[in-house]
């Protein structure tokens, strides 16, 4: 009330700390699946989905799944900021389809880490190794930043951004790599 | 005053997270009865007992290739068990797969770094392997269909075998345990299971008593 800049200065080196702490936990979170997959022995089989040939097909039609509502996502997120017309309840469109992708996208990860493990013998594994890890850091990290209030405007944005490119990334170099490979199979 | 949603989310896919990774770990801990099938004959379209999915190698798989190496390993299906044999020859391979009865398929391919990259003549079939431990593990897919596989790797007279003549040629797999499976195709494309084979690599063929030919990573079927 006295001094509007000083307001805006604590204000903002407090959004700093909390970009930070969200980051370095995002961060800790994407290494940590890394070295799980690394260490752990690929163990090439998971619970699975009943009706499906293989748990490899299971996993692509999942993260088609996935991709799908992530796509929602982003025409969603178009809507709240105003650059697309969109209904009231584009917010809570978001919220859900985000929710629904990544419900069907965790038994995907675990199968991921769990049967195959972060491996480097191919460019497209380990691109996919790498962002696998990469995407649930850069998640958690904005599900934290969500939390914080006077965020630089463009941040959310750009992290959520980030979220939506590498889970295409991530789609591409599987289930698209799979459906080619094997034909549009369950 | 702070949003919670986001937590809730985040809570919710870790527990997700963790409570199908702790599924699969009891799983791992009953282990699966060893994958020791009786021996095969060569009418294999009744299903023997699954081999289980493998127990985890103990060493890391090293990058390469023994320079001669034969791999058997049984697929489970719907309509009976698939056997496929891979065998490594430097840095070709050829694999074999069928299901004793009438469903077969050729394919050769590279062998390089620890993995096989496969397919048939009319790239309606495709292996993709791994070497991982003393096994190669990896996807193989004939016409519409694709499974997982294990295959270990295995001790002569486990092999590959095949005897041609006039148009007809006859392909087995012998398993680490000497069980047979093999089909024969005619001329014109036709399959049916495949004539006794010995285990010293015999086959009685019309009458004709043959020696199958033992197939290496590089020979020319």
């Amino acid at each position: 009330m006295s001094d509007p800049a000083a307001t805006e200065r604590i204000a903002t080196s407090k959004s700093g700390v909390a970009v930070l702490i969200a980051v370095g936990l995002g961060a800790v979170v994407a290494v940590g699946l890394g070295v799980f997959g690394k260490i752990h022995e690929p163990q090439f089989f998971s619970v699975s989905v009943a009706g499906f040939s293989s748990g490899t097909a299971v996993k692509s039609w999942l993260a088609t799944t996935a991709f799908f509502f992530a796509l929602v996502q982003l025409v969603s997120a178009f809507m709240m900021y105003g650059k697309l017309p969109g209904p009231r309840w584009a917010s809570k469109l978001h919220r859900w389809s985000g929710r629904i992708a990544f419900l069907v996208a965790v038994p995907v990860a675990v199968h991921c880490l769990y049967a195959l493990g972060f491996q480097t013998y191919e460019t497209r594994v380990l691109w996919h190794s790498v962002l696998g890890c990469f995407f649930f850091g850069v998640f958690s990290a904005k599900m934290l930043l969500l939390r914080s209030e006077r965020l630089p405007g463009w941040l959310l944005p750009l992290v959520g951004g980030l979220v939506f490119t590498v889970l295409t990334l991530l789609w591409l170099t599987s289930a698209l790599w799979f459906f080619r490979t094997f034909g549009v199979t369950t | 005053m702070k949003i919670r949603g986001p937590i809730l989310t985040l809570g919710a896919v870790a527990v997700l997270g963790v409570a199908i990774l702790l599924v699969n770990i009891s799983k791992e801990e009953s282990p699966p009865p060893p994958g020791k099938p009786a021996a095969q004959t060569t009418t294999a379209v009744a299903p023997t007992t699954a081999p289980a999915p493998p127990p985890a190698p103990a060493t890391p798989p090293p990058p390469a290739f023994p320079a001669k190496a034969d791999y058997v390993g049984k697929i489970p299906t719907a309509n009976g068990t698939i056997t496929l044999e891979i065998t490594v020859d430097g840095d070709k391979a050829i694999a074999y797969a069928c299901d004793g009865n009438t469903v077969e398929s050729w394919l050769r391919g590279s062998a390089v770094n620890g993995t096989v990259s496969l397919a048939n003549k009319d790239k309606t079939s495709r292996l993709e392997g791994r070497l991982q431990g003393s096994a190669i593990v990896g996807t193989l897919s004939i016409g519409e269909k694709n499974w997982d596989f294990n295959a270990p790797i295995a001790q002569p007279p486990a092999g590959l075998y095949v005897y041609e003549n006039a148009g007809v040629r006859n392909s087995w797999i012998v398993d680490s345990d000497g069980g047979v499976t093999g089909v024969q195709r005619r001329e014109d494309g036709s399959t049916t299971p495949a004539p006794k084979l010995t285990t010293d690599g015999i086959a009685d063929i019309d009458g004709i008593e043959v020696r199958a030919i033992r197939v290496e990573g590089d020979s020319n079927v």
